[in-house]
This record gives C-alpha cells, structure tokens and sequence, in this order.
C-alpha cells in the first residue's frame, strides 16, 4: 500500500520535477543525448532572462490584481445573496437558482464576444475591469453555492439569541454571522483566487499589449513572442506556478473544504 | 421569524449579485440566442440577413462540427473514466493513511490547482519528440527505436486526454475522499464480524454508499470536459483530430467572424451541457434514493 501512496505523489510531481529540471539547465544541456535527467550544469541564466527579456513581473502584478479585485467583488455580492437563499424566506428562489445555474453552464467562449463589445465601447480593453467583471460572473455560482452551504451550517440560534437582544436582522447578519463565517468566507475566497489567476480565455481577448496580459496569457504567447528557448520558458512556468504552490501550501485543507461543501451530509 | 420584513431583507441582500448577473451576464447570453438567428460575418457586415433556423439548419448538416462533437464526446468520456477509476484508487490510498497524510494530499492537489496553461506547458515539454522526458526514458530502457511524436496525428488526442487526467484527478480524489470519511466505521465493523472480507465490503458498502459522491464528481467534471478549451488550444491548438466543440467555436468566432454562425454553435453547445447536467443529475437522484 505504501509503494501505491508514494507511486501516487510521484506520480503527481514528475512533470514538477521535470519543469524545474528544464528552467534550471542551460538550452544547450536540453539537446544532449542521453539526456541529464537533473540540472548539470545547473544555471540561473533562464530566470533572470524571464525578468530581462518579458513583461513578466507586470504580467504578476496584473494577475495578482485582477484576481484579488475579482475575490473581493465576488464576495461582496455573493455572500448577502448566498445568506438570504441560506437562511431567509426566498421568493421565486427556483428562479433565481436557476439563473446562477444558467451562468454556470453557458459556454464562456460564447460570452466573450459580446462583452468584447461592451467593454470596447467603455474603453475598458486591456484594463482591470475588462477582466474582474467577467470573472466575477463566473466565479458568482461557485461562490454563492459554497457560501449558502456554509451559512445553512452555522447554528440558527445565533440569530435568535441576536433578535432577542434586540438586534435588527441586518444588524445581526453583520455583527454575527460575517465574523462568524470568516472560515467559510476564506475557503470561497481562495478557490475564486485560483480560478482568477488561472483563466485564460478571457484574458486572451480582452488584452492586447505586453503590458496589460495576464500570467496565463504571457506565458501561452512567451514561445512565439521572444522566440525564446524552452529552457526559459520553463523558468517563466515555474515563476508562475510559486504562487499557486504557497496557496496549496498554506490552505490546502480550506481548499479540500471548499471542493467538498455542499456534497457532505 | 419571518413573513414580510424577512422577505423584504433577502430581497435586498439578493439585489446586488442578481443586478450584477443581468447587467454583466444577460446581454451576453441573449445576444448569443439572438445572433444565432442570423447570417452574419463581421468582414461583411452590410450582409446580415435574418435567416431564423438557417444556422442550426446548416450546422445539423456540417460533418465538421459532427466530426468535433464526436471528438468532444470522446475526450469527455474516456478522460472522465479514467479520472473516476484514478481519482477512486487515490481516494482509497489517501484515507487509509494516517501518518503523512497532509503532504500526500497537498501533493495530489497540486496539479488541480496549476492554470491550465501551465499544465499544458509541462506535459509539451515531457511529451516533446526532441528533448522531452518520456521519450528519452523510453530510449534508455530500448523500448522505441525512431522518437514518438506524441502531439501529432494519432497520438495527439492521447496525450492531451493523459495531461487532462493528470490535471483533474485530484479534484474527483478530493470529492471521493469526503465521501469515504461520510461512511461511518461501524459499518464495516459489522461486515468484518461477519466475516465479509474486504472485497465484499468495498462492493457491498463503500460503492452503494459512495455512489452519491460520484455523481457530483462525474457531472462538475463532465460539464468542464465537454466545454474544454485552453489545455487543447496550447497543447496541439486542435490539430491531429483534437478540435472540440469549443475549439472550434473560438476558430468561427474569433478566426473566420462568423458570428451568426459561432453563436448557433455555442447555444447547441449550451443545451447538450444542459441535457447532459439534466442526466447526470437524473441519474444522481436514482443513485442516492434509499433502497
């Protein structure tokens, strides 16, 4: 059984391994035959070409940006949303469900188009809110699913006891049930984080200057832009993966939470 | 506590997400259903006509967009398969474990986490015919004599269905491991005194009582795989038989401006992932009813 667990996280982190094998070689070492399968000579070359050549510490800073703006805006207006359907007397909430399952399901690729024009026509092409309002569209299912589930679990006595002291409900909501639901309100915030950070489509059509890509977008455009070695396009990957590996580092249990509410009973 | 002043109060807390999907959300949606109806090509534009059905009238007839289907029902499948059958395996390795659990886990769920495009960059460089990994291993150990072009014609859906695989097991683990922790231990204790083995308690409890967990993996999952993207679009950019439907749907709409067109496609697309969650979640209400 051992041998399967470890055979499992090997499994995992080969292609790890190998990338930062690859960013950590000279583009010569890459075409030996047989090939080192360690860095030998090991050099740095290919990072500081990152930083040299590219936009790429702009393109961290976009994404860094834009996935932030697009967690905070999300759970502005998910969270109130997900405590009423949670917790008060919804009308018309099969409607309303089924709207957010609608957003859900559509094909992204078929709403660029549309809000491509929008935006154009709010000059927003290549600036922040081109970016954090679709991706707020999109992350909003996801979030006020895993919300609705966190708030159903918080006891309904919190409320009550609130009410009996003469709390107003929205009073009660902001002075209890918020700071109460910062664990739930966290699992939501890194999932919409990492889906931020990660997506790609939109980014590609909504910007088209060096300066405004984003991480994914930069890296995808990297090989043909700078015709530049794989070698160092590996070094840019892994640059691009610290974040996500510090997120997974530190929060890996919200994460399992926040992929797993909503189906445990 | 409730009635009006309870009802007045979620309408106001709902007021802000539900502006914000109609203002953002609506007007793309619905111009796509309304584009849909009509001939249009951007480099023509003088040219629109309204054709009412025309598009999906061409579409039922284009043996192209069949062809992507049938690759994009292909991809869903095999990739889902696979991923339930690992994402099982890793789930039972993970909740066995007691000691080192954590960074087993952290390790699984690293690839889920990875952007697409990233993951897309490791697997072209461990499958690249040159200086790729697989290939040289494979030549160390005499199992292949020219390199294999493992992104070409032939093998090209394989490995982009092997680097999806890779990418999104750890989420179907994940969902699985929650379900396992669900099914209380005296269950099996009971099975165990009288004296079922462990094949007998993995196909008598573990699966009838998992099958909820595995629903819901298979249709988040399913609904992803059917609209999949940007793994295929930096790995072969839908070339040696890998363009799926949203493949092919960026190409009409983004390369040749057909919008009309394109939007006939997208609005099909939206209603066989709706058909399909219909299904799944069909199929997932049957599996979780007591029997």
């Amino acid at each position: 059984m051992w041998a399967a667990r470890v055979g499992l996280a090997v499994a995992a982190l080969v292609p790890f391994y190998w990338i930062a094998t690859v960013s950590l070689s000279t583009p010569q070492a890459l075409y030996k035959t047989p090939l080192d399968y360690y860095p030998n000579p090991p050099a740095l070359s290919n990072f500081t070409a990152v930083f040299a050549v590219s936009q790429f510490p702009r393109n961290v800073l976009n994404s860094l940006v834009v996935a932030s703006l697009t967690t905070l805006l999300t759970l502005a207006i998910g969270s109130p949303a997900a405590y009423a359907l949670a917790r008060l007397t919804v009308r018309r909430k099969s409607a309303i469900m089924a709207l957010f399952l609608g957003i859900a399901i559509f094909p992204a690729i078929g709403m660029i188009g549309p809000l491509y024009v929008g935006m154009a026509r709010l000059h927003l092409i290549n600036r922040y809110p081109a970016l954090v309002l679709p991706y707020t569209l999109l992350s909003l299912p996801l979030a006020v699913w895993i919300l609705t589930h966190f708030f159903s679990t918080l006891p309904r006595s919190l409320e009550d006891a609130a009410l009996v002291d003469g709390c107003t409900m929205t009073r009660a909501f902001f002075r209890i049930i918020l700071p109460l639901s910062a664990p739930g309100l966290l699992t939501a915030a890194i999932l919409i984080f990492i889906f931020a950070w990660n997506e790609f489509l939109f980014a590609l059509i909504m910007t088209s200057t060096p300066q405004s890509r984003t991480v994914p977008v930069a890296l995808a455009l990297f090989a043909g832009l700078h015709e530049l070695p794989w070698a160092t396009i590996a070094a840019a990957t892994v640059v691009s993966v610290l974040p996500v590996l510090a997120l997974v580092a530190l929060f890996q249990q919200r994460i399992v939470e926040g992929l797993t509410s909503g189906v445990e009973r | 506590m409730s009635g009006r002043g309870d009802t007045r109060l979620a309408a106001w807390l709902l007021a802000p997400s539900l502006a914000f999907v109609v203002v953002v959300g609506a007007f793309p949606v619905l111009s796509q259903f309304v584009l849909s109806l009509w001939r249009y090509n951007l480099k023509f534009a003088e040219e629109r006509a309204f054709v009412g059905l025309g598009n999906y009238a061409a579409l039922v007839r284009d043996a192209v967009f069949w062809r992507d289907l049938w690759q994009t029902t292909w991809f869903t499948g095999v990739s889902v398969s696979l991923e339930l059958a690992l994402g099982l395996a890793a789930a039972l390795l993970l909740h066995g474990m007691r000691r080192g659990r954590t960074a087993v886990t952290a390790s699984t769920i690293l690839p889920w986490a990875l952007p697409t495009v990233v993951a897309a960059t490791m697997w072209s460089l461990l499958l690249n015919d040159r200086i790729g990994l697989v290939n040289s291993v494979l030549g160390r150990l005499g199992l292949m004599g020219e390199p294999i072009v493992w992104l070409g014609p032939g093998l090209a859906m394989v490995s982009v269905i092997v680097a999806d695989v890779w990418k999104t097991t750890p989420f179907v683990a994940i969902i699985l491991l929650a379900g396992l922790k669900s099914i209380p231990r005296e269950y099996y204790e009971a099975a165990n005194l009288d004296g079922a083995g462990r094949w007998r308690s993995f196909t008598g409890i573990t699966l009838p009582l998992l099958k909820p967990f595995i629903a819901i993996a298979v249709l988040f999952r399913a609904m992803d795989a059917f609209r999949i993207f940007d793994l295929i679009w930096v790995l072969t950019g839908g070339a040696g038989g890998t363009e799926t439907v949203s493949v092919a749907i960026y190409r009409t709409l983004f390369r040749y401006s057909e919008l009309g067109y394109g939007s006939a496609m997208t609005v099909s697309l939206f209603f066989i992932v709706f058909a399909l969650s219909l299904l799944l979640i069909r199929s997932m209400k049957v599996a979780s009813e007591p029997r």
